[in-house]
């Protein structure tokens, strides 16, 4: 599926990405890079807290105030990082952000036409019909019966599914290149979630938008991603092609994670993780940050960092035993 | 379960039926449908039952009504055979301790200025279980049940993660020495390597203390993990029931089909894609199935007439006048409707 995509250039490459938040400085974003090619979706998963949600909000723009940046993160040649230039940002990349919680992120007071036409109004329509004309566009293009109604109501007489529905409509408005999705569905009760993802997976195609997705749930990531990204306290532990890193894991991170998911036709109990993600401010810096819970650690993990290791093409994994198939073994003896 | 069929059981709900009265002021009505539709089940000591369904299926209504923080408009609860809205009173309370309820949301079903400790404390007072020298010892004991140490006890709530805080409401739960255990969406919003930890303390403290447990869910695949005998509810009412131990593959109702069909899975070979799950808005029809409108296989009988509950297989009861035929009999499944590559619902659970 990502065959190839070495050489073609990427459209979104961050590369050694930190960050640091408050005054205590806690270090939530450690050194993240990834590249993902023009018009092809990269997943990041991870539990909370493991910094996925932080990483795209900082590709945003939307880091918390006081927080510090090291790194680079570029979209089509356009500098994602750099904060003074929203103008040019807007015009050279245009990326877009759909968050969790639709009901937060609606003003109660606009009707949701009026939300998507001042967008639209902010980026080129800057006549009133035209924004307009092209709200009730959107709000077609995203799946919504009976628009020209639909405009004219308010954000709590819609489902949640709608009002995420609407927050696609928003960040389409932007007319993005690049779209980053925040746990788009995971508000969304399972029915709606799947009307969700595949208007999201269907638009994506259609308009060859780059996307990254972050979510808690491998299956969505399987079902919408070429490639995927595992997560754990601030660092990228595994990634890779997403069938690789989802059925042939070489992190004992993303091994452990995928047993604890329930799956069709089992019953009793779920093998799960023991202990708890660690608190980042508590994180020693030598070592890797799963050492502490996990069941193949060994001296040298917990004292010397640990590098990306690459496994196959496109598929790496920071473990010392990513490319030793003992780990492998382990797994289908548990 | 059958074992069981001369034993009384713990906790038994007969034709639960509650509609929300919706207020005087509002001009157009919310819905003719009650919330919660004639709902019936038996459960047994150390045993756990499934409830799935969408939001707004009733599920939590359903609780509620089992823990008495509503009243069902008709319909009996039974604690040991004891209907227990018939009580008032002391009476009334002594049998509200037996059936307790975990919430969804750990971040606000615990007050932030009780410390751990005097949240328990709470419990054991108000029922009068131990006396004042009993407490902490009690307390104690409650934490290490759930997985916490002794320590956390004079903490707050905000000094806890999402995980350790369910294990405290449920520590509250357990601090009732309830007969029944509702887990209202308990593990929902936990990560999946904590939610299998709380998911094991269920299925231990089912083990342990012959507790009997309600787990509802709207992931089924979660809910089969967990319990061997599974409710699928639509529009407040039960359209299956199952058992869980041969597979959700034997669903035999077009909901739990669509509910299967839209749970994205992990299996390799099948290129996933997001069934289209049909017609989501505009509520349900006054008359017939309420799940008609978004039903592949409704047919005219489904307009005039509303199925009634019926046993297809042993302990297999379907809603439906068209349930699905056995898998083998090879009929287009429900999701192989509208474009989305069907699935395959036989591969297992692949390598892992």
């Amino acid at each position: 599926m990502c065959a190839g995509s070495s050489v073609e250039p990427s459209s979104l490459s961050v590369s050694d990405l930190h960050m640091w938040v408050g005054a205590s400085g806690k270090h939530i974003v450690r050194g993240v890079s990834f590249d993902i090619p023009s018009g092809s979706a990269f997943g990041l998963v991870g539990e909370s807290g493991s910094g996925k949600s932080m990483t795209i909000r900082t590709l945003m723009g939307l880091q918390p105030r006081g927080s510090r940046i090291k790194g680079r993160a570029t979209f089509e040649d356009a500098d994602l990082l750099n904060q003074h230039s929203w103008k040019a940002r807007r015009r050279k990349a245009p990326v877009a952000m759909v968050f969790q919680d639709p009901t937060s992120s609606l003003n109660p007071l606009l009707t949701v036409g009026d939300a998507i036409a001042q967008v639209c109004r902010s980026h080129g329509d800057s006549k009133q019909r035209a924004a307009r004309t092209r709200s009730l566009a959107l709000l077609t293009r995203v799946g919504i019966r009976d628009p020209e109604e639909s405009y004219r109501a308010y954000p709590h007489q819609f489902s949640g599914g709608m009002r995420q529905r609407v927050l696609i409509a928003m960040a389409l408005a932007v007319r993005p290149r690049l779209l980053l999705a925040d746990e788009p569905t995971t508000a969304l009760d399972v029915v709606v979630q799947a009307g969700i993802l595949r208007l999201l997976d269907g638009i994506r195609r259609e308009e060859s938008m780059s996307l990254v997705l972050v979510s808690h749930d491998f299956a969505i990531v399987a079902g919408m991603c070429e490639r995927v990204g595992v997560m754990y306290a601030g660092e990228l532990l595994e990634d890779g092609p997403v069938r690789e890193v989802l059925f042939r894991p070489r992190h004992p991170y993303t091994q452990a994670l995928l047993r604890s998911v329930p799956e069709n036709n089992r019953s009793g109990r779920l093998p799960s993780i023991r202990g708890a993600p660690p608190d980042l401010s508590e994180l020693s810096a030598a070592g890797c940050s799963f050492a502490p819970r996990c069941d193949h650690a060994v001296a040298r993990c917990h004292t010397s960092p640990i590098a990306l290791v690459r496994v196959r093409p496109g598929h790496a994994a920071r473990c010392v035993f990513a490319t030793d198939d003992s780990t492998e073994r382990v797994r289908a003896s548990t | 379960m059958n074992a069981n069929a001369t034993v009384q059981p713990v906790l038994a709900a007969v034709n639960l039926t509650k509609t929300f009265q919706e207020p005087r002021w509002l001009k157009k009505p919310l819905a003719k449908r009650p919330a919660l539709e004639d709902v019936s089940f038996e459960l047994h000591r150390g045993d756990i039952l499934g409830i799935a369904g969408e939001s707004g299926s009733g599920k939590s209504t359903l609780a509620r009504c089992l823990t008495g923080l509503e009243r069902p408009d008709r319909g009996r609860v039974l604690l040991d055979g004891v209907e227990v809205f018939a009580l008032d009173g002391e009476r009334l309370r002594r049998q509200r301790r037996r059936i307790q309820i975990v919430f969804q949301d750990p971040f606000a079903s615990l007050n932030p200025r009780l410390s751990v400790r005097s949240a328990i404390e709470e419990v054991l007072q108000v029922h009068h279980l131990v006396d004042k020298q009993g407490l902490s010892a009690r307390t104690r004991e409650l934490l290490e049940v759930v997985g916490l140490r002794e320590a956390d006890a004079d903490r707050y709530p905000a000094d806890f993660s999402g995980g350790q805080r369910q294990r405290i409401c449920l520590a509250r739960a357990l601090a009732a020495s309830p007969d029944v255990l509702i887990a209202d969406e308990a593990v929902s919003s936990l990560d999946v390597s904590i939610q299998a930890q709380v998911v094991n303390l269920l299925l231990d403290l089912k083990e342990e203390l012959g507790l009997a447990i309600v787990f509802i869910s709207h992931d089924l695949h979660l809910v089969q993990q967990v319990a061997p005998r599974i409710l699928v509810m639509f529009a407040g009412r039960v359209v299956e029931c199952l058992p869980s131990g041969s597979g959700l593959d034997q669903a035999r109702h077009p909901y739990s089909e669509l509910l299967l069909a839209a749970l994205p899975r992990l299996d390799e070979g099948s290129s996933l894609m997001f069934p289209d799950v049909g017609d989501l808005g505009g509520g349900f029809p006054d008359e017939g199935c309420p799940f008609r409108p978004r039903c592949v296989r409704a047919a005219d009988l489904c307009a005039i007439l509303d199925p009634e509950l019926r046993e297809i297989d042993s302990e297999h009861l379907v809603a439906c006048h068209r349930p699905r035929k056995s898998r083998e009999m090879g009929e287009q499944s429900l999701i192989d409707q509208g474009g989305a590559s069907s699935v395959s619902h036989k591969s297992s659970s692949s390598e892992r």
